[in-house]
């Protein structure tokens, strides 16, 4: 792939991020602000894996990126399983209701 | 012993106690507590086995090293090394610990926290190792803060008491001073020589003074030793391995370690602040009613002895009395804290005539308080009479002022011989105040660490000629040239000034408790009233008319805006009485747009917490393209 | 004809994440998080990223998709929107989620979306100047990287994947104890 296409990776991954965050601020519904994030993470991978075609040897980006992917799942474990005992605990996961950090 | 023998070893000495420490912590209460003790005595048992094992086989300093961070051209080395300083340091440390511990099984029996008092006491001395055996002064400034941190918590083991918690943050805070002076130096030494590593060239006096501020807190050393007598507040056994291993004696070690960088103006303040030190510690003593600050301020004074004794550039005295100081200083503390445990209370005029009650305390006590004091035969004479003939030597050398070194710490010496005279008096002689209550001995495991210091308080260990210590084994172990030996009449001199001032110690009178000069001394000579006048009470003061600022413009800011949007209301509602409804309806929007945009910065949402923090990003990311 | 398929899967990865941004209904956002992630895994193998797009499949759509799919139904309330509304999206089945403050977070994400596409296009990679790689697959040198230089990470991986597996279990468990 020649760099002008690695380059309009590079502006899916930003349009990519902008939109992941652009769902985090906007979603009321804890589940979706998690894809957000899912988005965001991706990007970041895109990223890491356009440049990572540039450094045979060492493949950094591409290692980063698994380790990115792996972590990222166990977030989501984690997160969902705070999601479902936060639902236990007040009914509803939608954002707005959850403003106890004012306390 | 191969090299790579000594390296398994170091890891195995360096990593033995922050096991136990968290080891410690995490069994907690799980585990009854005589295992717990009986685990943190074994750690430090297995460490000191390491540590003769080392100091037994005389080999070649060992430095171990590498790259820790480096970045753009500058690399700062991980290192540890092991010379004769850190072999000393090593049984030291370890033995004075591991009588500790075997002392605190019984006096810690049936405290509800034993465990994590033992997971403190096993990082207080792990930290203690990694001063000694640190490679470079970046390092050691790590352990440095370690020991800050573990003193913290062994301070205020107690924290339900006010006065713990009060004197372990006194401790803490006093201790920060020194430390950030300490950081200074240490960027000052980079700076000057790149490196972070012991130099053995000259820095500036500023960048020496700087390193030496680092001891100052530590050590206790005036104008910073406010700290320590409040220290007392800890466990009895906790003060005596914070005054005779730990805390204190790695100010001492750090001083041995940067003397030779620095220059010879600042060896002369250093001189100079150890002798002020002596001399106010033992002013200090003289007239405290509580035996475990006689002790301290004892502490302080022989704490100012060695300092003086680096500054005298004498560097195999000060740790030859280090060594000796921490034997009977640590005894005097295990003894102190049985005679604590026996009479439960820390007011020597509510004791006397222990004498009879408690007689191996009370043998063990006259011994290493005859020790402190200098009384020929007995190792506190040996290392004070090496101090003394340096500081004799070097002043005169230098002439002038530089006699008042001397001349302080003789008459600090002679202060010594006083106050543990009159400890001893108040303690041990006299009439027992209370008949009723008749005090026991404690058991074997506390007895028997305080005979054996007491034991090894005793001259013949450490040099065959009971009146000089300048043949002594020791020196020729620490590779450390041996001065020469002070004029023919200091012994006689300091051995008649020993007598005096314990015959005067015996024989004086109590004086009121509040002349001038008893007053004096109980509030060590008033230093705490004056950093309270000086820094504590302006501080406050700022503290205060900031938060009255806050109160005033802040928030007046706030409820003038309140006051506003009601003033706008109550203008929109008359309008609208009027009935000019498009004017009413626009203010009332504005009222309510302006109000939940102030609102919902602080509504608790985490999605705002986040817009806002991106729109930050972006006013960033705006004004960097 | 390569270019073709490979802005396809552009525009499948970005319609798929608009999707997930526009809609209102939880399920049919995941759905689309399906598509995006595809489509990304397709790029990655444009990208010489062989052995990333078969984890990625496996782990996001095989994983993470599955559990945010449970996790949605898992926190479903009844809505109480009636039956009688038309549109689609809005049937007795859907699980709706609103979205707030709209403007101000697309506000925010375009701006975002500008500054990064100027920076982009002002930029200059150095490492795009490099060869490209012509290795045909790259699953030999992740495998050795992953044993030589990053072997710590791996391990450490390994440990805080057992960590979030007994995490997770532990808060979700029915009660936790105080």
């Amino acid at each position: 792939m020649n760099p002008s296409l690695s380059y309009s990776l590079l502006f899916v991954a930003a349009a990519l991020f902008s939109i992941g965050l652009a769902v985090v601020i906007t979603k009321r519904h804890a589940v979706v602000v998690l894809m957000g994030i899912e988005l965001m993470l991706n990007a970041v991978n895109l990223n890491l894996v356009a440049f990572s075609q540039y450094d045979p040897s060492r493949l950094q980006g591409q290692v980063f990126s698994l380790f990115v992917m792996i972590v990222a799942a166990a977030e989501a474990a984690v997160a969902l399983a705070l999601i479902i005992q936060v639902y236990r605990h007040v009914k509803t996961v939608v954002l707005d209701e959850l403003t106890d950090l004012k306390q | 012993m191969p090299d790579s023998t000594q390296t398994l070893l170091l890891t195995c000495l360096l990593g033995l106690p922050f096991v136990g420490a968290i080891g410690l912590g995490v069994l907690k209460n799980r585990v009854p507590e005589s295992v717990s003790g009986f685990l943190a005595v074994l750690l430090t048992a297995i460490g000191l086995f390491v540590s003769v094992v080392i100091a037994a086989s005389v080999g070649e300093p060992l430095h171990w090293q590498t790259d820790w961070i480096s970045f753009s051209g500058h690399t700062f080395p991980l290192s540890f090394q092991l010379d004769a300083l850190s072999r000393l340091m090593l049984v030291v440390v370890h033995g004075v610990a591991l009588l500790v511990q075997l002392y605190s099984i019984e006096y810690m029996r049936g405290d509800a926290r034993i465990g994590p008092y033992f997971a403190y006491l096993q990082l207080f001395v792990g930290a203690m190792l990694g001063i000694v055996l640190a490679g470079n002064l970046l390092i050691l400034y790590g352990f440095w803060e370690l020991v800050g941190l573990a003193s913290y918590l062994l301070i205020g083991f107690w924290y339900h008491r006010p006065s713990a918690s009060r004197a372990a943050t006194k401790a803490f805070l006093m201790n920060r001073i020194g430390d950030a002076a300490f950081l200074l130096g240490i960027l000052l030494t980079y700076i000057q020589t790149g490196s972070v590593d012991f130099g053995t060239q000259p820095l500036t006096t500023a960048a020496g003074l700087c390193l030496f501020m680092g001891c100052v807190a530590k050590s206790a050393q005036f104008p910073l030793l406010t700290w320590l007598p409040d220290a007392m507040e800890g466990p009895t056994p906790v003060s005596a391995l914070l005054h005779a291993a730990t805390m204190v004696a790695a100010g001492i070690v750090l001083l041995a370690r940067i003397h030779p960088m620095l220059s010879s103006d600042a060896l002369t303040v250093v001189a100079a602040i150890g002798t002020a030190t002596a001399l106010w510690g033992g002013f200090s003593a003289l007239f405290q009613l509580d035996i475990k600050r006689v002790l301290a301020f004892s502490t302080v004074s022989q704490l100012g002895l060695m300092v003086a004794a680096m500054g005298t550039g004498n560097v195999s005295g000060a740790l030859f009395h280090l060594l000796t100081h921490a034997c009977f200083k640590a005894g005097l503390f295990l003894a102190a804290g049985s005679i604590i445990h026996a009479v439960h209370t820390q007011d020597m005029r509510a004791m006397g005539g222990l004498r009879k009650a408690l007689p191996y305390t009370f043998a063990a006590y006259v011994i290493c308080a005859a020790a402190l004091a200098g009384v020929p035969l007995l190792s506190g004479f040996l290392s004070k009479e090496v101090v003394l003939g340096g500081a004799v030597v070097w002043a005169a050398q230098r002439g002038g002022l530089a006699m008042l070194v001397p001349v302080g710490l003789l008459i600090s010496s002679g202060l010594t011989a006083v106050y543990m005279a009159r400890q001893l008096r108040l303690v041990f002689w006299g009439e027992p105040t209370d008949a009723e209550m008749i005090p026991h001995e404690p058991g074997w495991l506390m007895r028997g660490p305080v005979l054996l210091l007491a034991i090894l308080s005793v001259g013949v260990w450490f040099s065959i000629n009971p009146l000089s210590a300048h043949h002594s084994p020791f020196f020729a172990q620490m590779h450390l040239p041996v001065l020469p030996e002070g004029p023919v009449w200091l012994a006689p001199l300091s051995i008649a000034l020993v007598l005096v001032g314990g015959w005067l110690g015996f024989r004086l009178r109590e004086p009121a408790t509040d002349s001038k000069l008893a007053l004096a001394s109980f509030h060590y000579g008033y230093l705490d009233q004056l950093y309270q006048r000086l820094f504590v009470n302006p501080t406050r003061a700022l503290a205060n008319f900031l938060h009255r600022a806050d109160q005033r413009a802040v928030d007046g800011l706030v409820n003038g805006f309140g006051i506003g949007t009601v003033l706008l209301a109550h203008i929109a509602a008359f309008i609208d009485r009027i009935g000019v409804d498009g004017v009413v309806n626009g203010a009332g929007k504005l009222a309510v747009g302006v109000g939940q945009l102030t609102r919902s910065v602080q509504g608790g949402r985490v999605q705002t917490y986040i817009a806002t923090a991106v729109a930050v990003v972006l006013f960033l990311l705006w004004w960097i393209l | 004809m390569l270019q073709i398929a490979f802005f396809a899967f552009i525009a499948l990865t970005l319609i798929g994440a608009l999707t997930v941004l526009l809609t209102r209904n939880v399920l049919y956002s995941a759905y689309a998080l399906l598509l995006t992630l595809l489509g990304v895994a397709a790029l990655f193998v444009f990208a010489g990223a062989d052995f990333l797009a078969v984890s990625q499949i496996i782990i996001y759509v095989g994983g993470v998709l599955v559990l945010v799919l449970f996790g949605v139904m898992l926190t479903s309330k009844p809505t109480t929107i009636s039956t009688s509304t038309v549109v689609a999206s809005e049937r007795s089945n859907a699980i709706l989620a609103g979205s707030r403050g709209v403007w101000l977070g697309v506000l925010l994400a375009a701006g975002l979306f500008f500054g990064l596409s100027r920076l982009l296009m002002n930029a200059h990679f150095a490492l795009f100047d490099q060869p490209i790689s012509k290795a045909p697959t790259t699953i030999d040198t992740i495998g050795k990287q992953l044993m030589t230089e990053y072997i710590v990470p791996f391990e450490v991986i390994s440990i805080l994947l057992l960590v979030a597996l007994v995490g997770a279990g532990y808060l979700a468990k029915k009660s936790i104890k105080p």
